[in-house]
């Protein structure tokens, strides 16, 4: 089963699936909001994400 | 020779390019673990766990060129190399190796204060490209239509704190179709291209900024352009970005810890069963 979590900017559910990754990213299907996965313990947290803040490229 | 037993994936953010590798890394009994780089705590001095082999996925670049240095300064491998990874993170060194290397490049400049950039516009002539030359996603990327942009373009960048934006890498504008290509080199091959589109009125074409992609037939100067672009950097694989202009192809930037997600999806080609066969060669030629 999808664990739910609520999106922090618009409260809309995010599905988060069973195999998710430690350190993926997902994005909340209604605001587009970025998360990444932090997964400590077994326990699944959403961080809020501003990509424009990150020395992110590829 | 001794075969390399276990690597080390290193990543940050997963996106999905980084999850076809990781299936790909399954499919083919890659032994390989995944380490977290911001769960990464080196302790120094190390004994005798010196060498290992790091497969360098990270989104960050800081990160990347780090941890490349760092598993190579202590014995090990990096793929790609911490070199090419720093050259590669910086447009102004890959251009210059890119010429020396004899590949095509547009003409550009690189001013080292914006006083200097806006005397030097004229080397160029107008319109030019203005880029920072770190970064990536099309960020910061600027169309100067005269010398009047360019002078609202450094005040806007003088007032900016960071140090890297006095920089100046002023490009000329290729006419391109309104496309790029962005190939992706593992190897000695051009493995599969995509041609990227600018959506609307935005004359960058990165996919990132949500550009529109074509498959490309790589024929064989774009192959040659690309596998020597990606080789004269230091690069095993590399996600290599061309132009098309009136005197044939040009190479704009090489990028060495490339997204392909768009290449694999367009062209249908499995680029990540290339990259991890490439990674699993690497680990069995060993040491």
């Amino acid at each position: 089963m999808p664990t739910k979590m609520a999106c922090q900017v618009c409260g809309a559910d995010i599905e988060v699936p069973d195999d998710v990754l430690d350190g993926e990213l997902i994005s909340c299907p209604s605001c587009g909001q970025k998360y990444q996965v932090v997964i400590q313990n077994g326990l699944i947290q959403l961080k809020l994400i501003k990509v424009e803040e990150e020395d992110w490229g590829e | 020779m001794v075969p390399i037993e276990v690597v080390d994936f290193l990543y940050d953010a997963v996106r999905l390019d980084e999850k076809l590798l990781i299936k790909e890394f399954d499919n083919l009994g890659i032994n390989y673990r995944l380490v977290n780089a911001e769960d990464l705590a080196l302790s120094l001095p190390r004994g005798d766990d010196n060498g290992h082999l790091a497969f360098i996925r990270t989104v960050s670049q800081h990160k990347a060129q780090l941890l490349s240095q760092l598993y190579e300064a202590l014995g090990g491998l990096s793929i790609n190399p911490a070199t090419s990874i720093l050259i590669g993170n910086n447009k102004a060194v890959t251009l210059a190796i890119l010429s020396r290397a004899g590949i095509p490049i547009p003409n550009t400049v690189i001013a080292l204060s914006s006083n200097v950039a806006i005397k030097a516009l004229d080397r160029i002539g107008v319109p030019a490209i203005v880029k920072p030359i770190h970064g990536s996603w099309g960020r910061l990327v600027s169309l100067a239509g005269s010398l009047e942009d360019l002078h609202l373009l450094a005040r806007h960048r003088d007032s900016m704190e960071n140090p890297q934006y006095g920089i100046y890498l002023i490009q000329e504008f290729i006419r391109k179709p309104g496309r790029d290509i962005r190939i992706t080199v593992v190897g000695d091959r051009a493995v599969a291209a995509i041609y990227r589109y600018a959506v609307n009125e935005d004359w960058r074409t990165n996919t990132a900024r949500g550009g529109r992609a074509e498959a490309v037939r790589v024929d064989p100067e774009l192959e040659d352009v690309s596998v020597r672009a990606t080789k004269a950097i230091g690069a095993y694989y590399a996600g290599v970005d061309v132009v098309e202009s009136d005197g044939g192809y040009k190479v704009l930037e090489v990028n060495t810890v490339p997204e392909f997600k768009n290449v694999q999806r367009v062209t249908g080609i499995n680029v990540a069963r290339h990259i991890a066969e490439l990674v699993l060669y690497i680990a069995r030629r060993g040491w």
